[in-house]
């Protein structure tokens, strides 16, 4: 038996199944945080379940004709499957709205009334029993937090898929039900896609649903085709509205109908702390201040925590070095390939538990607490210059601790437009590693002035390249319509959850490509090939750019792991006394290159995973041709000013 | 008086009445509880043609002002 939760965002879907098969799923406070769907199992009495976690979706009405991966989850799923409809009770009309599309599927289903603290703070009583027999399926009232009911909801599942407890349909007004009959009538006993009710079918015919259309199509010949159209142009021409306005209409009547029958209001609670909270938080003044504070507490305490720690395993592994030269012959491969593995794994644990560690942490704290989306709201407009919305500030904030997590919660965003842009921007955020060779280089050997005015032009630079590419894509999204969630108190053990769940995919996408290539760097030092290959990206590094030729090896590693680049310059040069050998203007052009001109070959896979590598490779090269642009201008321009 | 709802102020309380905007805006808006007929209250703006807040049946929702723009109001 597969059970399948489905909600509206925000409805605690998360919650509940991290309550049922351990941390798995994202739940958070912000939107669209279960992006993918998360699978589990889970025992229950005996028997064994699986579980799966879909992101939220208000609706199975789709608003644009790209598929929505959650719905159609919900309509391909097989035929064992009994759909758990999780509801935010306090919000309970509008979550009905979901439920009866749901009810049209004819599939088992229970209905869990969730976020009962919130309910009972809003003074609400909803009659579940009632709620029950309205809609033929069991509704099990569950506060996912405290993890109460969920035991019921899941036998009450199990019992919905054994003794096969369809859920009731509840009709619309007689004009729309002609109509839903008469199609029904025309599909007659036709073999229907993915095994869907013909009435569903019927209501998604009504609404001109593209994506069930499209399916549709093998089954229908044009004359039937020709048939709904003129049904339904007849229709719109009675109701002067179009047809899947029409459903939306009945379907919110008879939602609110549903309610108003369940639930009873008491007396209205006297003060709303939440909103009195958005009042202060979103506020053109106090809110931007809050903001201003907030960022700069965060990354004031990611760097304080960073720079205690990040000692303590460098010297760790400090210490490690001299012991391989004991177990290894000195000179020999082996020993190259065990120092490449010791560098790789010390530099993966170097970045992650210092600076990611604690960044993903307060990232998850705003999360939590349902400040993110209130960030969201605030970068709105500045967002919009550069022809995204605010939504973009999530992945953009991210990519300040490491661009892999960055590129892969662009998820978010509901267009590839927007997607594609934000994951071009984040590539170019200061990440850790680039903190590090900013301020590793131009703060240690020019001043820390230069080094600020570095990381300043890179936030530029990235505001200009969102600037330029939203002008080659012009705007297709309507813009930002976003649900602020209720504030939360954060709990601990969800939030450490989550913080490991985003390291994980650090762990796993970029660590290993660090082990790879400090080990293959070691192999290429071993064999001593670094000097052909200086030579022959001389051209290149030297004659059109202006570095040392010994810089070039720095260069190609530094595609592996930006942080190379800067351990590999005082190999390459032979010393750690940089302006010794480089000029300023080396220093700082150097600096700049290094620091943009390809996003590491970590956040490649990650750009290739969420975009494709085609994507991935015009994001890179397009950058690497930029970069290379301003490197030559900020050469002449800094000979020039310097004489 | 019907006017556009980034004309109103803090604190309103407006029915929408006409949505100008494109059928996958109009079903967003439809899916958070915002259609015409329903009323809604302004809770915030934000400067610089920020988005702007409002609330219905205890859901704050924050709209683009773009979109704001072309959401007819009609003030009680």
């Amino acid at each position: 038996m597969q059970l399948v939760l489905v909600g509206q965002p925000y409805s605690g879907k998360s919650t509940i199944f991290n309550a049922v098969v351990g941390y798995k799923s994202l739940s958070t406070n912000a939107p669209g945080s279960s992006v993918e769907h998360a699978h589990g199992s889970a025992e229950l009495d005996g028997e064994r379940m699986d579980v799966i976690d879909l992101p939220g979706i208000y609706s199975l009405q789709a608003s644009d004709d790209a598929d929505d991966p959650a719905v159609e989850h919900v309509l391909q799923a097989p035929a064992d499957t009994v759909l758990v409809n999780v509801i935010d009770a306090s919000v309970l009309a509008r979550s009905l709205e979901l439920t009866l599309q749901l009810t049209e599927l004819r599939r088992p289903m229970v209905v869990a009334l969730n976020m009962g603290d919130e309910v009972r703070r809003k003074r609400v009583t909803i009659d579940a029993d009632k709620l029950a027999i309205a809609l033929g399926v069991p509704v099990v009232e569950t506060t996912g937090r405290s993890g109460e009911g969920i035991l019921d909801l899941f036998r009450a599942a199990a019992r919905a898929g054994r003794e096969h407890l369809v859920p009731a349909v509840l009709p619309g007004p007689p004009h729309v039900e002609r109509l839903l009959a008469q199609f029904t009538d025309l599909l007659g006993d036709r073999p229907l896609p993915d095994g869907l009710a013909p009435r569903f079918i019927a209501i998604k015919l009504l609404e001109r649903d593209a994506c069930v259309q499209r399916r549709l199509r093998p089954h229908l010949d044009p004359s039937d085709q020709a048939a709904i159209e003129e049904q339904l142009a007849d229709f719109e021409a009675t109701t002067e509205q179009p047809a899947d306005f029409v459903m939306s209409a009945v379907r919110h009547h008879l939602a609110f109908a549903l309610f108003e029958s369940v639930a009873q209001m008491g007396p209205p609670p006297g003060r709303d702390l939440g909103r009195r909270l958005d009042h202060f938080l979103t506020h053109p003044v106090s809110g931007y201040a809050v903001l201003g504070v907030v960022l700069t507490a965060m990354f004031s305490f990611v760097f304080k925590v960073g720079s205690a720690i990040e000692p303590v395993f460098l010297d760790a592994f400090e210490r490690l070095e001299p012991r391989l030269a004991e177990v290894f012959p000195a000179g020999s491969l082996e020993l190259s390939l065990a120092h490449g593995l010791v560098a790789g794994f010390g530099g993966g644990i170097g970045i992650v538990v210092p600076y990611l560690l604690p960044f993903f942490l307060a990232l998850a704290l705003l999360e939590d607490t349902g400040y993110l989306p209130r960030v969201a709201f605030l970068t709105d407009n500045l967002m919009h210059r550069i022809g995204l919305h605010g939504l973009s500030v999530v992945p953009i904030l991210m990519g300040y601790g490491c661009s892999v997590p960055g590129v892969l919660a662009t998820r978010i965003l509901k267009n590839r437009r927007d997607r594609l842009i934000t994951a071009t921007l984040t590539t170019l955020i200061p990440c850790s590693a680039r903190m590090t060779i900013i301020f590793g280089l131009i703060g240690f050997f020019i001043s820390m002035q230069a080094a600020v005015f570095v990381y300043a032009a890179n936030l530029g630079l990235a505001a200009l390249v969102g600037w330029i590419l939203s002008r080659l894509m012009p705007e297709e999204s309507p813009g930002l319509i976003m649900e602020l969630p209720r504030y939360h108190r954060p709990r601990v053990k969800p939030l450490l959850q989550k913080t490991w769940f985003r390291l994980k995919e650090f762990v796993v996408i970029a660590w290993p490509i660090l082990i790879a290539g400090s080990v293959v760097l070691e192999v290429f030092d071993h064999y001593q090939w670094s000097g052909p290959l200086n030579q022959s990206l001389a051209p290149y590094t030297s004659t059109l750019l202006g570095f040392p030729p010994v810089v070039g090896v720095t260069l190609l590693f530094g595609i592996l792991r930006k942080e190379l680049a800067l351990v590999l310059l005082f190999a390459a040069i032979g010393t750690s006394d940089v302006p010794s050998v480089m000029t300023t203007s080396q220093i700082f052009g150097y600096t700049f290159f290094v620091t943009f001109y390809v996003p590491c070959l970590a956040t490649f896979a990650a750009l290739a995973k969420e975009l494709g590598t085609k994507a991935a490779l015009s994001v890179t090269f397009g950058t690497l041709t930029v970069v290379t642009v301003l490197t030559v201008l900020l050469r002449f321009a800094m000979q020039f000013s310097l004489g | 008086m019907t006017v556009r709802l980034i004309e109103c102020r803090r604190g309103d309380r407006v029915r929408i009445v006409r949505i100008e905007a494109g059928r996958g805006a109009i079903l967003n808006l439809i899916n958070l509880g915002l259609n015409v007929s329903h009323t809604i209250e302004l809770l915030q703006r934000s400067p610089l043609r920020g988005p702007l807040l409002v609330a219905h049946r205890g859901t704050a929702v924050a709209i683009g002002y773009q979109l704001a723009e072309r959401i007819l109001v009609e003030k009680d």
